[in-house]
């Protein structure tokens, strides 16, 4: 077996075989014009091999310079190809240096063909038989060499600075895979280049007694530059699983998105802003009344919507582009076919481009019909409870209430039977009848006033928002219940802070609420020594708040009954349901406020309630 | 006010009920003192007892019960008629143990007023348990009371 044979044969097959790959992916993919110049490359290595093979197996002078002198036509591609893969994989190469070191290669080449035997040697004289490898080969005995070779040198001397420069700005990009690929590709060229050339020119100069073996410098540059390329088809490969994993989860993510939507009926759509083109899913057109087919902007949502709402949407949503972009409204939409108004709820985002301008609105809406009638009917329910509360209170206070009526009716009653022996005088004392008349209109105005506040008390109805002095809510209160207070021997102490902002809120409910403080710090108080029994009513600002604290000097609070006196149906008290606690807290909540207990420091308890001032308040 | 005419002290928290009543008994002959508080019919009837006294239960301060406690014990107390706007449960009997000599619910008529002063001033029971004011709110707002 003659194993130089073997060897550069199996170079050869070698570079094919990977020739061939790297031919098959650019074939799938002809943007990848570096697998295309790895395959002219490896092509090229496996056509010097076999040039080298019949250089080494030349018995005769003349097919040793035929060889030597074809050889140069695979060297000219490999050329190209090393610098075509160095353009495109790197992307750092300068071009005319390329195009330079590729042009004097091809000038070598044309003077190969046109000089002497070949471009190293004008005449070679004769050949000489060596042993390596265990065989015989043939190498150069005596010749004339050409100078024309300079050519040849300064075309690898031009490619190894088009590598070498495109390698280093390759690394100074500073990327971890751009440093690999400038130390493993770029630095193996340079090394090998510079190692096929220098051993060419000593075996050339009759310095090494060898064969040529450009074949096997250039075989770990192709490996250098096969490794990279399989790299990059592993990592691409990887990527694309990655990317259909990514892609089947998001298909199901859809699938479950749009599963949802239907089932809640969720409408999604985007607001082209720019171009004012509203995108919509079939749910949202449906909830709208569009056709599939329908343009939708931004006026032919707003027309969609109740008259009375469609100022409040487009307020929103010019809220949302001007400011955070978030977009938030409740309108009602006529039922197509005329039916009755749906509440529709929409949330949105908007996305601003790189100049701050609102490019496009993406968001959701939501049939909230049901919800909105079940929030009505428990507002209802909620009404008709404290409205039973009311009575339940007033009942509790009828003895003060018959004492508030009795005053004013008895001083009427006895006015007039005054003013009757008065006007039987001879003469009649007019004078004191009209003194007495006057008293009886002021005294029948008091009655009146007393039915009208009990009237307002036990009215129904829907609650109504109105601007309220907090301190004249409380002096209503307070005339109501002061015969009970005084009846239970209880001193009333007022600290009410001057100046304070008008709450909004709903009159009726809010004396409500205070008089159930005010007949809990009573109770609280029955155990209380006669001279102890006393009850603070403070006012104070709190922020964008307005505190009204009863404080009074009763039994105060057990452990945990803080929390626990706001449930419904507990109470510390032998008579009541234990509601009233509970539904001044639905009435405050439902006024923004907040109503709390805390232990008297000095003794028993006080009830603070916290109610929005009107500025921060939405009516 | 004469020396000769029986003197009714009222003691009563509201100014348009001592006015009213204050009116009613001179116009019947009585003379009249009004106060506004406990202590201050106390000073002036310590020194000066009137013949009778009406007297409010519900007052700040002092109250109607507070006072007839205090009353019960003087040896020459003038008897005391009990007026009320709120008949609250055991109040009648609370002043009668505690010496009034009549118990009657605002508003109350003038015939009612009258017996019930004149019958204390001559010492005698009150016993007139008239309903004051037909087709009043109560229905029955005036407990007669004998002692």
């Amino acid at each position: 077996m003659n194993w130089v044979v073997v060897a550069w044969s199996a170079a050869a097959a070698a570079c094919l075989t990977v020739a061939a790959m790297q031919l098959a992916v650019w074939w799938k993919d002809r943007a990848a014009w570096a697998h295309l110049a790895f395959s002219v490359s490896a092509v090229s290595v496996a056509a010097i091999a076999v040039c080298e093979l019949a250089m080494i197996r030349a018995p005769t002078v003349e097919q040793f310079a035929a060889a030597g002198r074809w050889i140069h036509v695979p060297i000219l591609s490999l050329h190209a190809g090393i610098v075509g893969f160095v353009w495109f994989y790197f992307g750092t190469g300068r071009a005319w240096l390329g195009i330079a070191s590729c042009g004097v290669r091809l000038a070598s080449l044309i003077l190969n063909f046109l000089s002497g035997e070949n471009l190293e040697y004008r005449v070679i004289t004769s050949l000489r038989d060596i042993e390596f490898l265990g065989g015989r080969v043939s190498v150069i005995d005596s010749a004339v060499h050409n100078p024309l070779a300079r050519v040849s040198e300064i075309s690898s001397m031009l490619v190894l600075v088009f590598v070498a420069d495109a390698a280093l700005s390759l690394w100074r990009r500073g990327g971890r895979d751009d440093r690999r690929r400038a130390a493993v590709v770029g630095g193996s060229m340079v090394f090998f280049i510079l190692v096929a050339a220098g051993h060419a020119a000593l075996v050339h100069a009759g310095v090494v007694r060898s064969p040529l073996m450009v074949t096997f410098a250039f075989l770990p540059i192709l490996a250098a530059m096969g490794h990279e390329l399989s790299e990059d088809l592993f990592r691409t490969l990887r990527i694309t699983r990655e990317l259909e994993a990514s892609q089947l989860a998001l298909r199901d993510s859809e699938k479950r998105m749009e599963l949802a939507a239907v089932a809640t009926g969720l409408g999604f759509w985007i607001w082209d802003i720019p171009g004012d083109e509203i995108w919509a899913t079939d749910e949202a057109r449906a909830l709208f009344g569009f056709d599939r087919s329908e343009r939708v902007n931004l006026d032919a949502f707003l027309e969609r919507l109740h008259p009375d709402d469609r100022e409040g949407a487009l307020a929103a949503v010019a809220k949302a582009l001007a400011g955070g972009g978030d977009y938030e409204n409740e309108h009602r939409v006529a039922s197509p076919g005329g039916g009755p108004m749906r509440w529709i709820a929409a949330r949105g985002s908007v996305e601003f481009d790189g100049a701050g301008r609102p490019s496009r609105m993406l968001g959701v809406s939501q049939d909230v019909t049901r919800q909105k009638q079940a929030e009505r009917q428990l507002e209802q329910q909620r009404t008709e409870l404290a409205h039973i509360s009311r009575a339940v209170v007033l009942g509790e206070l009828s003895g003060s209430l018959a004492h508030e009526l009795n005053q004013p009716l008895a001083a009427i009653l006895s006015n007039a039977q005054a003013a009757q022996r008065f006007l039987a005088k001879d003469p009649p004392d007019l004078a004191e009848v009209r003194d007495i008349l006057s008293d009886i209109v002021t005294e029948d105005r008091r009655a009146g006033e007393v039915i009208r506040r009990l009237r307002a008390l036990l009215k129904g109805g829907e609650p109504k928002r109105e601007p309220l002095a907090v301190g004249d809510v409380i002096e209503e209160v307070l005339a109501l219940a002061r015969s009970d207070l005084i009846g239970r021997g209880v001193a009333v102490h007022r600290d009410l802070a001057g100046g304070l902002p008008p709450l909004s809120g709903d009159r009726v409910q809010l004396q409500q609420v205070l008089l159930n403080l005010i007949i809990n710090g009573c109770d609280a108080m029955a155990e209380t020594p006669p001279v102890g029994r006393t009850l603070t009513v403070a006012t104070a600002r709190d922020g964008a708040m307005v505190r009204v604290s009863v404080a009074d000097s009763g039994c105060g609070l057990a452990d945990g009954d803080a929390e626990r006196i706001f449930q419904p149906f507990f109470t510390t008290k032998s008579h009541g349901l234990g509601m009233g606690l509970a539904i001044c807290r639905s009435i405050i909540a439902a006024h923004g406020g907040r109503i709390w207990a805390e232990p008297n420091p000095d003794r028993g308890a006080v009830f603070h309630v916290a109610l929005p001032v009107l500025q921060e308040t939405r009516l | 006010m004469t020396e000769s005419r029986p003197v009714v002290a009222m003691l009563d928290d509201e100014a348009p009920m001592r006015k009213a009543l204050g009116r009613l008994l001179r116009a019947n002959g009585f003379g009249v003192e009004s106060f506004s508080g406990g202590d201050e019919f106390l000073a002036a009837a310590a020194k000066h007892p009137p013949n009778c006294l009406l007297l409010d239960l519900q007052m700040p301060g002092r109250g109607g019960f507070d006072v007839l406690s205090i009353l019960a014990k003087w040896p020459d107390a003038p008897p005391a008629i009990v007026i009320t706007a709120f008949d609250e449960p055991g109040a009648c009997e609370r002043a009668r143990g505690l010496g009034a000599v009549a118990y009657l619910l605002k508003p109350l008529d003038e015939e009612t007023l009258l017996s019930a002063v004149r019958a204390a001033i001559e010492g005698r029971e009150a016993t007139r348990p008239a309903s004051a004011l037909a087709g009043g709110i109560d229905g029955d707002l005036t407990r007669g009371e004998s002692t």
